[in-house]
């Protein structure tokens, strides 16, 4: 694997930024309601992590460094609102289904995550290939518990009826609390498995510092001044 | 030491200042795509909810009546009128008024678009905009929810019926979700209230 499919197998899988960096959560929660939903923003998401690490990495050597965190978040959130207006501008139908998930975006820390940790120490194309990774990892995280909430909460999957029509569909899945259940469920499933995930309690001993063994002083992400 | 926080603040401030000036420029030049996107959209609605009707325009006594009438519709407890439009045949002559008005939904505010006949008829019930709850309050915007509405009477207040046969003054709730159903009779009582008691 060379490090352009490495970013993305690192992405996708070994630190998926929903299930094992725990990123993004505040999005995930509220547009998880179904599977469809998840997709889309998960689309929108990666389309923007893409763009802003690129602009991120070019940047990389003027950006000071006491000063990064608010030089990020303007680059972040100028470039969601251009997308937005872009959007809006030439591809209304895209932006119907879509638009709803934009200014989320800005809000969504894996955007910054990725900036911080990745983009400002790497080049332009590794940090691109950075950014198609975790932003794919993101959707495939999104779409599965989108469609998880979905067939509980409403007896579909990307608004198709499979449930059979004797099954009461649990609306409590496609609300609020129903994505806290879930993640939460989750969380717990992967503590009990000791999978790696940010919230998993011990680093395991000499371990694996590139993938996330839940210490973050340790974390090949963490930026060393 | 102050010379890097100066340094620091002189870099951020160029780099604020030039997303600035990018975001005024994609500002420039996308607002008008999507002025036009956004007309033609709700033209298209117009048009769904008012199939007689060839084209549409705003009058600006309506538009002063609406403006007068804005504390008296609040008054009535249903919801809020925004826009109305005429809707005109092929010969001009004026068919109907299309009437956007906003209830207040489960997700925030439910904007709907509808189209009252001068006969005093609706004609059809379509969303401007809708962030209901998928699976419940979204179903709203279905073809299920929304063909009960051409042919009802416009000539009073329409109430929700929660189960049995909605007839001519009612309006079938949507299961599950009576508070989405609740902003759209909201609403539309709103757009009836203006055609009936104002204009």
């Amino acid at each position: 694997m060379n490090r352009y499919t490495e970013r993305l197998y690192n992405g996708i899988w070994k630190e998926n930024p929903l299930f094992v960096l725990l990123l993004g959560t505040c999005p995930t929660l509220a547009v998880t309601t179904s599977a469809t939903n998840g997709f889309g923003m998960g689309l929108a998401a990666t389309a923007v992590l893409v763009f802003s690490n690129i602009i991120i990495s070019l940047m990389r050597n003027i950006i000071p460094g006491k000063v990064r965190l608010p030089a990020e978040i303007v680059v972040v959130a100028s470039l969601v609102t251009v997308c937005d207006m872009l959007m809006e501008a030439f591809t209304p139908g895209l932006y119907k289904s879509l638009g709803i998930f934009i200014p989320l975006i800005v809000v969504n820390c894996i955007i910054l995550g990725r900036a911080e940790a990745f983009a400002l120490k790497n080049d332009p194309v590794v940090s691109a290939f950075d950014g198609i990774g975790m932003g794919l990892g993101f959707t495939v995280a999104l779409v599965a518990i989108g469609a998880f909430r979905e067939i509980l909460g409403a007896g579909s999957i990307f608004g198709i009826q499979i449930m059979p029509a004797a099954f009461t569909p649990i609306s409590i899945f496609i609300l609020a609390p129903g994505a806290f259940l879930v993640y939460a469920m989750l969380t717990a499933l992967q503590n009990k498995l000791k999978m790696p995930c940010a919230t998993n309690g011990d680093p395991p001993k000499g371990g694996d510092r590139s993938a996330c063994n839940g210490n973050c002083m340790s974390c090949s992400a963490f930026r060393q001044e | 030491m102050n010379k890097s926080i100066i340094h620091d603040a002189i870099v951020l401030c160029l780099i604020t200042l030039i997303a600035g000036v990018a975001l005024g420029g994609v500002h420039e030049l996308t607002a008008e795509p999507i002025a036009i996107a956004h007309e033609k959209a709700a033209n298209e609605t117009y048009r769904e909810v008012f199939p007689d009707a060839v084209n549409f325009r705003t009058d600006e006594e309506i538009a002063a009546k609406l403006e007068a009438a804005a504390g008296d519709i609040a008054a009535q407890g249903f919801g809020t009128v925004e826009e109305v439009k005429t809707a005109l045949d092929a010969s001009d002559n004026v068919i109907g008024y299309i009437v956007n008005a906003t209830g207040k939904g489960y997700g925030g505010p439910v904007q709907i678009s509808c189209g009252i006949s001068s006969e005093g008829k609706l004609t059809g019930l379509g969303f401007l905009s809708i962030s209901e709850t998928p699976g419940l309050g979204m179903r709203a915007n279905t073809p299920e929810f929304r063909s009960q509405f051409p042919g009802k009477s416009a000539a009073e207040k329409l109430e929700l019926v929660k189960s049995g046969e909605a007839g001519e003054h009612g309006v079938q709730a949507i299961s599950g979700a009576s508070i989405t159903s609740g902003a759209v009779t909201n609403a539309l009582n709103a757009a009836v209230y203006f055609v009936n008691q104002i204009m």
